[in-house]
């Protein structure tokens, strides 16, 4: 089912998500709703569950997504994600979110992480990643933290032309 | 000897302003040194750092800016610059990026830059923009701003978190990066 996302000031996009304490026929049927959701909107390579309203620690990427064809491992399911490392590189991209309609921002991220994860059948993974794909994962990873991309801007220098209505 | 002017026009968009105020300046022999313009709305401003050459007289130039601006009934504030004044100072202390957002209300940014203000933070670029629906307006502002360095970060962050409370909106910081690409 396509959920309805949540944009600000929803102040559900400001708390932080509990841990998913099972694979429940709702987690399973969360996790499908999301991908729904994610693959119904044009371009769009991530959701968190607290993007629908629900507050559990569970994301969907899927950077091959991107028109770019930036390396990915595709499709996955990452039910309570951890990021254990962070490369002390780190660089700054531009990013945007279905919860913040209308603005992009400039945001520095560790260029590769390292996130410890279960899949939607309850086995735990890892995912080893970097450039793009690592962006995405913070970018969702932060949203079960309460934290929008908003909350990490480091540069108003490269914002050559102000987004405008047209 | 060069002197220069500090320049601010606004006024209601029309097309040909950036012309007609920059032929003024070409004709007068002056140079644009530094400018900043947008549109806010309907409304359109310049402000420019201008050099005027020695032998050209300051008040010609203001005379020719002044009728430029008022042939498209445009606004003109003109201030003449010591001549260190207008040199690109070097701002002191660490370079930060607020993040202020939340349900849009009046008292934001006073709230926020009066906390700045007394910290002696000096603020070098404000963006703001309201987003979300005509009932529910979400202003968001990212202020560019330099902290003293001997500014202590965890009780002024405690004092932005106080703030942020009670106007009921998120406030984050964020060292500022400089991207060289």
């Amino acid at each position: 089912m396509i959920r309805t996302i949540l944009t600000l000031p929803d102040p559900l996009l400001k708390k932080v998500s509990a841990p998913v304490a099972g694979i429940t026929p709702a987690i399973r049927s969360l996790a499908a709703d999301l991908i729904e959701t994610m693959n119904r909107q044009k371009n769009c390579v991530g959701i968190a569950a607290p993007q629908v309203g629900e507050l559990v620690r569970m994301v969907i990427i899927d950077a091959s997504r991107h028109p770019k064809h930036y390396p990915s491992c595709g499709l996955r399911v990452l039910i309570n994600p951890r990021i254990t490392h962070f490369s002390d590189n780190e660089s700054t991209g531009r990013e945007g979110c279905l919860s913040v309609p209308d603005l992009t921002a400039n945001v520095a991220r560790s260029t590769a992480i390292t996130v410890e994860a279960m899949t939607i059948e309850g086995t735990p993974y890892i995912i080893k990643t970097e450039g793009f794909e690592a962006v995405v994962l913070q970018h969702e990873i932060d949203h079960l933290d309460g934290l929008l991309f908003l909350d990490r801007v480091t540069s108003l220098q490269t914002d050559v032309f102000r987004r405008r209505n047209i | 000897m060069k002197t220069n002017l500090a320049v601010s026009i606004i006024g209601k968009d029309q097309t040909g302003i950036v012309a007609e105020i920059s032929k003024a300046l070409f004709e007068t022999g002056c140079n644009i040194e530094d400018s900043a313009m947008t549109l806010l709305r309907s409304e359109f401003a310049m402000i420019l750092i201008i050099s005027i050459p020695a032998a050209m007289r300051q008040s010609a130039v203001i005379d020719r800016l002044t009728a430029a601006a008022g042939k498209m009934k445009l606004s003109c504030f003109i201030r003449p610059l010591k001549n260190a004044e207008h040199t690109v100072e070097k701002q002191k202390g660490k370079p930060w990026v607020l993040s202020v957002y939340g349900a849009d209300k009046p008292g934001i940014v006073h709230a926020v830059t009066a906390l700045l203000a007394k910290q002696n933070i000096n603020i070098t670029n404000v963006q703001t923009k309201i987003i979300g629906t005509k009932n529910k307006p979400v202003y968001c502002m990212f202020l560019e701003s330099f902290f003293p360095a001997k500014l202590s970060l965890a009780p002024f962050k405690s004092k932005l978190s106080a703030t942020a409370a009670r106007l009921n909106v998120t406030i984050s910081i964020n060292a500022a990066d400089y991207p060289t690409l």
